[in-house]
């Protein structure tokens, strides 16, 4: 079958599956958002109901719902009284997302860079001290990193704002607590390929015609190393977004997982449903089309018929 | 396990393998006796005593309700270290199923599951984690569920692939031609030589594990009050870091010195297991 058939129809039933998977266990919970410790009189419940279909059966609501995601409608908020769940995620994914870019970029900018420079200077002290840089940004959880910036830059050094949103400077530390681990991911694959790359012949071959050192690493052996890292921009995207939940939390940012986590806590199943479902398909769709691109940068790929094995990244 | 063993020997990894193993047993240990010996409880509260410093008595000192932060912290350790190996066996018992079915039944069941494995794969795993807690209720049971319901995939990817390599090995053409049955094959002949990628992914998925059910407490949907676990303990007084650190510091140095010692631990055998990476590196 065609490569991107494969992949298209892959992506979009992943997509479905999700849709389903999210609706039938937002209903299988018992009670629902208007259960509370006040019994309400019969008539207004029922009200209630007819007003948000629950009166229907269950295949009604879905696909009344299934319509509604395909028109970009997903619902009201149960526990904001007048908002849309489409128009909350209109005004907080835009913070989401800013964060998340440029935290992915510094991670990249950063680890291609560090990644670099340790496989030049390979068992040297410089390569040691940048792989222990790199383990313990895997071993420390954001939320301990965030804290440990917030006290050291902002309280003791006064060099940021601490929390809240506003200006740039209130980006700042996020992004920082946020690219650390991707920023480690990268370093390390960066630095395993570039040695894998100096072993083979091509790049011998670029000695003996006397390329400098520096001609090789930028045309020969950096563009090779870089390709892998492309494939793995779809699970960073992922982990950068799910790692906002918290990162939003601590620094109080207005965005998507500030949201989300207030939504699970006061049960507002329209809310939580309709951000799982916009996630995912974000989510699906960066790592759909990172594949796409990296299938057409190196069509290598579309030979092999095998999926490569992410590690998946660490919350 | 010959080979093994001589490797780790020779390997420039022995003084470090062998510090990681001796911290994590210690660990271990204190997890298991610890809370069954101290004075203390996890869950006992004695107000006159609440944030006091490390003391003699309390040589962690005590949170804000007055419980032994030592006690407490192994209690954790137990809890957090539970979640992490449970739910690892429990990726790795369902990987080892699915990808050895796979890798051995005809091309179409094999394609048909490996798409499964790709389509769950693609759905985000911490919003089905995040999900599924809702719908179960937050705690210890239902942590482990979700993460062994999401985690599996990559164990089963790999297990196919180790499984597709040695099934063109003579030694089991030969078992076949001896009459061993499917099930004998896969535990006496397959399972042993597939140890070393097992090892190297448990390693992996139990830091990962700790990861999530601490990223879960802190977002209130993981172990919940009295129980501790360390990102419950974590959760609870990274507000209070300023006025008395020490409740901060020992529950999260013990939580980052594990993840660490797993992380390199997996790191090294991994070069140790695979001797490509192994010679140049």
């Amino acid at each position: 079958m065609n490569y991107y058939l494969k992949k298209s129809l892959i992506f979009l039933f992943s997509l479905f599956f999700v849709i389903c998977i999210t609706f039938f266990l937002m209903k299988s919970i018992p009670g629902d958002p208007f259960t509370s410790e006040q019994e309400m009189p019969k008539e207004i419940l029922d009200s209630l109901y007819a007003h948000y279909g629950f009166d229907k059966p269950l295949y009604v609501q879905f696909f009344k719902y299934l319509k509604g995601i395909a028109t970009f409608n997903l619902g009201p908020s149960y526990v904001y009284e007048g908002k849309m769940v489409g128009s909350i995620i209109k005004e907080a994914f835009p913070i989401s997302a800013f964060i998340g870019l440029q935290a992915i970029l510094i991670a990249l900018i950063f680890g291609i860079s560090l990644g670099v420079i340790a496989a030049i200077k390979q068992n040297k002290w410089v390569d040691r001290f940048i792989l222990i840089l790199s383990v313990s940004c895997v071993s420390i959880p954001s939320f301990l990193l965030a804290t440990l910036l917030q006290y050291v830059l902002s309280i003791k050094l006064s060099l940021f704002p601490i929390a809240r949103w506003g200006t740039y400077w209130h980006t700042v530390l996020p992004t920082l607590a946020l690219a650390a681990t991707p920023m480690a991911f990268i370093l390390k694959m960066i630095r395993a390929n570039l040695i894998d790359i100096y072993k083979m012949n091509f790049i011998k071959l670029a000695h003996a015609k006397g390329l400098s050192n520096m001609q090789i690493l930028i045309k020969h052996a950096l563009p090779n190393a870089i390709l892998p890292v492309i494939s793995y921009l779809g699970p960073i995207t992922a982990y950068v977004l799910t790692g906002s939940f918290i990162i939003e939390k601590i620094f109080g940012i207005p965005g998507m997982g500030q949201w989300l986590i207030i939504s699970i806590h006061n049960r507002d199943y329209t809310m939580i449903m309709g951000f799982t479902i916009f996630y995912s398909t974000v989510l699906m769709l960066s790592v759909f089309l990172v594949d796409l691109l990296y299938s057409w940068i190196d069509p290598r790929i579309q030979l092999k018929n095998e999926t490569k094995n992410f590690e998946i990244p660490l919350p | 396990m010959i080979s093994i063993k001589a490797n780790i020997k020779d390997s420039p990894y022995y003084a470090p393998i062998m510090i990681i193993s001796i911290y994590l047993i210690s660990l271990f240990l204190c997890a298991i006796f610890v809370p069954i010996f101290s004075p203390y409880s996890y869950s006992d509260i004695h107000l006159h005593l609440k944030n006091s410093p490390p003391s003699f008595a309390h040589i962690f000192g005590t949170d804000e309700l007055g419980r032994d932060i030592f006690t407490r912290t192994m209690y954790g350790a137990k809890i957090s270290l539970s979640v992490g190996i449970i739910a690892a066996l429990l990726d790795i018992l369902v990987g080892i199923l699915w990808g050895s079915i796979a890798a051995l039944a005809p091309k179409k069941v094999d394609e048909t599951m490996m798409r499964i494995c790709d389509i769950i794969s693609s759905i985000p795993y911490l919003l089905i984690v995040i999900l599924l807690i809702i719908v179960f209720g937050p705690g210890f049971l239902s942590i482990i569920i979700a993460l062994s319901i999401t985690g599996w995939m990559n164990m089963a990817r790999i297990i196919r692939g180790e499984v597709l390599k040695i099934k063109e090995k003579e030694y089991i053409a030969a078992a076949k031609v001896l009459g061993c049955s499917k099930w004998r094959l896969l535990y006496s002949h397959f399972l042993p030589n597939m140890i070393g990628p097992i090892i190297v992914t448990l390693t992996f998925t139990i830091p990962h594990a700790i990861f999530t059910e601490a990223f879960l407490s802190f977002l209130g949907l993981g172990i919940q009050a009295p129980i501790s676990s360390w990102g419950v303990m974590v959760n609870d007084s990274i507000g209070a870091m300023r006025y008395y650190p020490w409740r901060l510091f020992f529950p999260a140095f013990f939580m980052m010195s594990t993840l660490l010692s797993l992380n390199l631990l997996g790191d090294f055998l991994k070069e140790l297991f695979d001797p490509r990476r192994g010679s140049n590196d």
